[in-house]
């Protein structure tokens, strides 16, 4: 999955147009399958990643209303509203720490803008469960209700 | 035995119709292989379709029932009452969710719901559903099993498997329970059978539902009642992926149209079939007609045309068709040129007279029988010569066949070269020829014709150095005057002929008085032949009286045929016949013998009397007459001085110098010889002094006359007179009279025959007249 890595250039353009369309709102479209600086991982990568990372924190990036149909295990919930350093540096102590984005699926943009939000605030570390609840559910693992 | 033969027309369409009958029957078999086979297909098909469905059933379950697992272990009560392990405490939950399937996912029946821990060991399970599963003890082992061999996170996977408690079909789904931490398993005991019974409303047909044991789950309301051939079966046979039988599935689905379908189907190809075997046939009689039949058809035709007339072998027969046919039409026209060649040849060596090249008698009278009936009659206007030659038996029997033959070629050219190209000459056989002249109508013109042959064959002929006259005679019949039939104008020619021949005329044309004549001729000389061979003719005797001593010296044996149809047949009617035919010679030897043998009867009698014998001019002629004499002497033991032979002057000068030569031997034999019928021919007695003639017989008609006629006496006189002055003695003939007698005896005439002393009369008749008569005894007085 860590293919050659396109130029800045095309990358950044393909952010913006992806952005831009995102705030146009009138459709939610895909989001980029890639992003700079984190990797991106299915349902199995990321039940095999917490095997070999079992400190490995799994942040929740959607809004409560969505939580309560049903989340993963041991995920912590951080709306990427409320995502910043601050509210980061609570849940992940390291900047080198193993952490895990997921929302409800590839349509859901919250994940994603949690995971730039993180880069910014400077963690290297960044795994991002592209597929979220919706692959998940699709998959039929076992999931949790509050 | 009655044998039926059948045309090759109907032996090969019998063929192709059993062939085409064959080509019906694999089409009807065709077609029940094909409806059977379209069932076939159409049960597979239908197979294959309930499995799509049985498995998209299968599958719906399957995910239901995964949903509503991970549903109901998501929920942190669950969660805890599992890891608190207390069985009471998750029963509750499971019943919990039991009642919340209901609610939720009516579609799943659960039978039962138990929960395992981490390790697989069975914790607790559910009080609601069915009441008594065996033993409380886990069920569908295998599919926990095939969990516990995962891997850790592969365990998250949750799964589904068909199995059997039993023999009842379960579908059985496990979960994990937890997340990424397993905390244990949920399982799920479910019954399929409302999901599968949902398919005949999903597939419109009909649906039986049978375990393995034979139970039966379920039915159709709408299961057909009687099974018959318009219900297809369908069965499928579902099993778990240990293989064990799950359930059947028995589709009945109604096929009546299909059925319909194909019976229309099958028709219609049958229909096509016979059709094309129609056709086929069709096709096949005709290829066989033009390639074989219409040749062969022809061939035949010309095969007998050409059996009806010969002529039209070696014409050539143009046919089409197969190679083989046209060979068989090559090979015929050669073999018909073949046998055309040939058969001109036998047709020549048939209808050629081998010896002169000429046609023969079945030519000719082929040839006569076209003419007559090829044209119309009463317009037919042709001539017809039959032709014999005069002297030719003499030349073959006295010179040889070899000449014979020779000369008989040369009358044939010589009648060639007389006769046109379109006259027919023919020889007949033997020496007789015959002429059909188709384009002379008049007797006038037949007339030039006979004439010149008459002419050319009068002129002798030179055979090998020797000149032949021949001479013939012609007899002439025109048609349709004397005749319109071919035998019948054969006959009037053949009667004319004879008698121009009898007559010494040349030719003569055919008068239908001639007939009575010669038909009694022509039978005379087989009759003839037959009288001399069975003795039917007899001799009498007419005594010679010595007039001057009144005593009898000799007897003249003349001859005499009884015929049995026609009575007394006189010596001048037969003799010339038995001349002609050549039956003179054995008819001399006959009386020569017969005469001598009654001489030497009368001498041992001691009547010592001479015969005398007529001899023919024809008998001058035969080389054995010397010998017969001989011979006849000698048989009957006689001198030859008591046999005269009597010569008719006219037989003597027909061939002088040969008769002299004869008459010689004779002579010098001792046997005396007499001129009989003396004075009717042209001979006068100074020549008849050259030859060694004993005695002469002056004719009866003058002795008759005598009496009356001054110059008859004359006659009678001198010759008497002159023939005593030459040595000889003289006979007279015809004394019917006394004064006859005395006269003849004053003149001293030596001898006398006549009614006054006796009529001929048999032998025995004679003798008695010797005895009886003045004459007689005076001999036997004078003699004895």
């Amino acid at each position: 999955m860590l293919h050659a890595l396109p130029s800045k250039n095309v990358i950044s353009l393909c952010t913006v147009l992806a952005t831009s369309m995102s705030s146009a709102g009138a459709w939610a479209a895909a989001t980029p399958e890639f992003i700079d600086g984190a990797t991106s991982v299915n349902a199995e990568e990321f039940i095999a990643l917490m095997e070999s990372i079992p400190e490995l924190v799994i942040i929740d990036s959607r809004v409560r209303g969505d939580r309560i149909f049903g989340f993963i295990e041991g995920s912590v919930s951080l709306p990427n509203t409320h995502t910043t350093c601050d509210s980061l540096s609570g849940i992940v102590n390291k900047s080198d720490a193993a952490s895990l984005f997921y929302c409800n699926g590839i349509k859901c943009a919250r994940s994603n803008k949690a995971i730039k939000i993180a880069l910014d605030c400077g963690y290297s570390n960044i795994y991002w469960f592209r597929g979220g609840f919706e692959e998940w559910l699709k998959k039929g693992y076992p999931y949790l209700q509050e | 035995m009655l044998k039926i033969q059948s045309s090759m027309r109907i032996s090969l369409g019998f063929i192709i119709l059993i062939m085409g009958l064959l080509g019906m029957m694999l089409a009807v078999a065709t077609g029940e292989a094909y409806q059977r086979l379209a069932l076939d297909n159409q049960r597979e098909s239908f197979i294959a379709l309930a499995k799509l469905k049985i498995h998209a059933i299968i599958e719906d379950l399957t995910q239901d029932s995964v949903k509503m697992g991970l549903n109901a272990q998501a929920s942190a009560d669950f969660h805890q009452a599992v890891l608190s392990k207390n069985p009471t405490r998750i029963s509750l939950q499971l019943d919990e969710h039991f009642h919340r399937a209901f609610v939720t996912l009516g579609r799943i029946k659960l039978i039962k719901m138990y929960v395992y821990d981490n390790e697989f060991n069975l914790i607790a399970i559910s009080n609601e559903g069915e009441p008594a599963l065996p033993n409380n003890k886990p069920i569908c082992t295998k599919l926990l099993q095939k969990i516990s061999s995962r891997s850790k996170t592969a365990r998250l996977k949750p799964v589904s498997e068909l199995c059997r408690i039993g023999m009842r079909p379960v579908l059985t789904t496990i979960v994990p329970i937890g997340g990424l931490q397993i905390k244990g398993y949920l399982q799920m005991i479910i019954d399929p059978t409302p999901d599968f019974a949902a398919a005949d409303s999903d597939l419109g047909t009909p649906l039986k539902l049978a375990g393995p044991d034979k139970t039966i789950y379920y039915q159709s309301t709408n299961w057909p009642e009687v099974l018959n051939k318009n219900i297809l079966l369908a069965e499928y046979d579902l099993r778990t992926p240990q293989n064990q039988q799950f359930f059947s599935l028995t589709f009945a689905s109604n096929i009546a149209k299909l059925r319909k379908q194909l019976s229309t189907t099958r028709n219609f190809i049958f229909s096509i079939a016979a059709i094309i075997m129609l056709g086929t046939t069709l096709v096949a009689l005709l290829m066989l007609q033009h390639t074989a039949l219409s040749p062969l058809n022809i061939l035949t035709n010309h095969l007998r045309r050409v059996q009806k007339d010969k002529s039209q072998l070696g014409t050539k027969v143009v046919v089409s068709g197969n190679k083989e046919i046209v060979e068989l039409a090559t090979d015929f026209n050669n073999m018909s040129s073949e046998l055309s060649t040939l058969y001109r040849t036998l047709e020549n060596m048939a209808f050629t007279d081998a010896l002169t090249g000429m046609p023969n008698r079945v030519l000719f009278y082929d040839r006569l029988e076209q003419i007559t009936l090829t044209t119309p009659r009463y317009e037919t206007q042709f001539a017809l010569m039959m032709m014999d030659l005069n002297r030719f038996k003499n030349i073959n029997d006295t010179l040889g066949h070899h000449i014979g033959d020779q000369l008989l070629k040369t009358v044939g050219e010589r009648l060639q070269m007389i006769l046109r190209e379109s006259d027919t000459v023919a020889r007949l056989g033997g020496d007789e020829f015959a002429a059909l002249l188709p384009t002379i109508s008049h007797d006038e013109g037949v007339t030039i014709v006979a004439e010149k042959i008459v002419n050319a064959l009068n002129k002798p002929i030179t055979v090998e150095g020797r000149n032949l006259s021949i001479g013939i005679s012609i007899g002439l019949v025109r048609c349709p005057r004397d005749g319109d039939k071919a035998t019948l104008l054969m006959q009037h020619a053949d009667v004319a002929m004879y008698h121009a021949k009898r007559k010494g005329l040349g030719y003569v044309f055919y008068d239908k008085n001639m007939d009575s004549e010669n038909l009694l001729e022509l039978t005379m000389e087989s009759d003839l032949r037959q009288a001399i061979e069975n003795e039917n003719i007899e001799l009498y005797y007419q005594p010679k009286i010595d007039l001057q001593h009144n005593h009898i010296t000799g007897a003249e044996a003349l001859i005499r045929w009884e015929h049995d149809e026609h009575k007394h047949i006189s010596p001048e009617k037969f003799i010339p016949l038995a001349e002609q035919t050549g039956l003179i010679q054995p008819l001399t030897e006959w009386v020569l013998e017969q005469a001598l043998t009654q001489c030497a009867a009368w001498h041992k009698n001691n009547i010592n009397i001479g015969v005398s014998i007529n001899l023919s001019a024809y008998s001058l002629n035969d080389i054995d007459l010397i010998d017969t004499i001989h011979h006849a002497l000698a048989t009957a033991n006689i001198e030859p001085q008591w046999l005269t032979l009597e010569l008719t002057e006219t037989a003597i000068m027909s061939d002088a110098n040969r008769a002299l030569n004869t008459l010689s031997q004779i002579n010098a034999m001792g046997v005396r010889l007499s001129v009989d019928d003396f004075g009717t021919g042209y001979s006068s007695l100074a020549y008849l002094k050259r030859f060694p003639v004993d005695e002469i017989k002056i004719d009866k008609s003058f002795v008759i006359d005598m009496l009356n006629d001054v110059s008859d006496a004359v006659i009678v006189r001198s010759t008497i007179d002159l023939a005593h002055n030459m040595g000889m003695e003289v006979v007279a003939e015809g004394i019917e009279s006394q004064d006859a007698w005395d006269k003849l005896a004053e003149l001293g005439c030596n001898l006398g025959q006549g009614y006054h002393m006796c009529r001929p009369c048999p032998a025995a008749d004679f003798e008695k007249w010797i005895y009886e008569s003045s004459w007689g005894r005076s001999h036997i007085k004078a003699t004895g």
